[in-house]
């Protein structure tokens, strides 16, 4: 990794993939075994607001379609004893209320990992005191371990062996609370899978799930690192149409999310067209209406105006999507024939 | 050197087989395929063998024929005296470059399986399918030793995505990542 890191102060700029309007970082890599460059949510715009907008997560949930069996899937986490499972007698009412219940831990269970702009440095140089220089020959670290504090602000500051107090930079801040409260499954280094050639060939096996698992348990949501991994295997994704893997995860969420904010959103909109579901790509699309602040008439869930709209002004691809638009519409004329049909055939029509 | 280089180009031609212990059912498949070579069971354990050329051997008809589609400890069994298991299995099998006992461990007795966190196939025998737990020596019969080896390799693998496993659920807190009423008054 510290290679990485130190060909990262190197870096060649180059035009980004997708003509996106908002400025983005972009860090090409001159070790890059994958062809994509990481996109972070820059300063320029802060995409939290947004995200937390409760419209906007019921739009990434819609998006997400809750398939309850994926949500609740046995989860091995090296327990040594396995639940024995519990059958019950219950009545109707009993039944509706316990699967209310199972929605409400699904709901808990998807919740999605949030979407943030990156950190900013910290070099904060609190108080320098040249008599206390050469006191000691290495650093010292201060650390408030006292009890009910959050991580993110917990007093770390750091002693310089010349007499200097400043605040402790995020890498250290990091090991620190990890030190002193650890979190499960992350580790003090950042693990080996998150280097180029272990990633890519995790993402070669469309292991997207763990990969993005992975991440949540070992950065906040606001290091670069974070942002660097999540945002190739997004791309990685979209580039692969691997949508429904990722279905009914928490990270689909993110996943619209981030094709949305970087207009990328074609190949989602032609999958959702393909799999004839109309009202999630008109969610989309409203999702990105809202972020980019245009208007697309998606107010009937189910027409195909808001799209075409988009097909015409905004996409990239436009003819797949004609062609994938073309085709749901004659599947739906063929559907409306049959069931006419079908009404004249018992004699209701 | 000769024969041992003889002998690995040969299970590559996947018409080898190497007995972990000679039995009539052996000596027969012997007499009704004229083309499979039969070694004797080789104690030394000097030779180095790279992991590549143990890849290969998990994947090959001969390792196939050897122990089928079940993981490589399951057809193994203890030798101890009385109906309980002492509680540990021995410290090690190989002493000296040597096999130093009559029973060694699924990984001992055979030179061709060798722990690293390439060998990902072979690993994964070793991991529970239904907990996703590490299985203990008791059930596997490993040696301390290899025991040990093992637990690294996996813990290497792990940390390498060469094996993945199921990540813990982290719950977030999201008044730490935003809080709208500090975005109102500004
Ligand atoms: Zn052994």
């Amino acid at each position: 990794m510290s290679i990485f890191r130190n060909l990262q102060g190197i870096l060649t700029q180059i035009p980004f993939k997708y003509n996106a309007i908002y400025p983005v970082h972009m860090n090409a890599c001159l070790i890059r075994l994958l062809s994509y460059v990481p996109a972070e949510y820059g300063p320029e715009r802060d995409p939290a607001p947004l995200y937390f907008n409760p419209e906007v997560q019921s739009l990434l949930k819609s998006l997400t379609r809750v398939n309850l069996d994926r949500v609740f899937r046995k989860r091995k986490l090296g327990d040594k004893a396995l639940e024995i499972p519990t059958y019950k007698f219950m009545t109707d009412e009993q039944l509706q209320e316990t699967i209310e219940e199972a929605k409400k831990r699904a709901d808990e269970l998807l919740q999605m990992p949030p979407v943030v702009q990156v950190r900013k440095p910290i070099d904060r140089i609190i108080v320098k005191d040249p008599a206390l220089q050469g006191l000691d020959s290495s650093r010292h670290i201060f650390t408030d371990v006292s009890f009910g504090i959050k991580d993110s602000d917990r007093l770390i500051v750091i002693r310089e062996p010349d007499g200097t107090l400043k605040e402790a930079d995020w890498a250290v801040r990091d090991r620190m609370n990890q030190l002193y409260f650890p979190k499960p499954c992350r580790s003090l280094k950042m693990p080996r899978l998150f280097q180029e050639e272990y990633l890519s060939n995790l993402l070669s096996h469309k292991e997207y799930i763990f990969v993005l698992d992975r991440a949540c348990t070992q950065f906040e949501p606001d290091n670069p690192d974070y942002q660097r991994v999540t945002s190739i295997t997004y791309q990685h994704i979209n580039d692969n149409d691997d949508f429904e893997i990722l279905r009914s995860t928490r990270h689909f969420g993110p996943l619209a999310f981030y094709l949305t904010w970087f207009k990328n959103i074609d190949n989602l909109l032609l999958e959702l067209i393909e799999t004839a579901h109309i009202d999630n790509a008109n969610n989309l699309l409203q999702l990105y209406g809202k972020i980019h602040s245009v208007q697309y008439n998606t107010q009937e869930l189910q027409s195909l105006e808001g799209i075409t709209e988009y097909i015409k002004t905004a996409a990239q691809k436009k003819g797949p999507l004609e062609l994938a638009v073309q085709a749901y519409k004659d599947l739906e004329r063929q559907r409306n024939e049959l069931k006419q049909g079908i009404q004249v055939a018992h004699g209701l029509a | 050197m000769l024969p041992t280089k003889i002998l690995r180009c040969s299970f590559l031609r996947n018409n080898w087989i190497r007995p972990l212990h000679v039995t009539s059912s052996l000596q027969k498949s012997e007499v009704d395929e004229s083309r499979l070579e039969v070694r004797d069971i080789t104690k030394d354990r000097t030779e180095v063998i790279p992991v590549e050329t143990s890849i290969r051997y998990l994947k090959s008809a001969a390792y196939k024929q050897t122990y089928g589609d079940v993981p490589v400890w399951v057809l193994y069994r203890r030798n101890h005296k009385g109906s309980i298991p002492p509680r540990k299995t021995r410290r090690t099998c190989i002493r000296g470059g040597q096999i130093s006992t009559g029973n060694p461990c699924p990984i001992c007795r055979d030179e061709y399986l060798v722990l690293h966190e390439e060998n990902v196939n072979l690993l994964k025998q070793f991991v529970c399918p239904h907990t996703g737990s590490i299985l203990s020596y008791s059930k596997t019969g490993l040696c301390q030793k290899k025991h040990e080896e093992l637990l690294v390799m996996i813990e290497r693998a792990w940390d390498r995505g060469l094996l993945t496993f199921d990540v813990p659920f982290r719950k977030y807190d999201y008044s730490e990542y935003y809080k709208p009423e500090n975005k109102d008054k500004s």
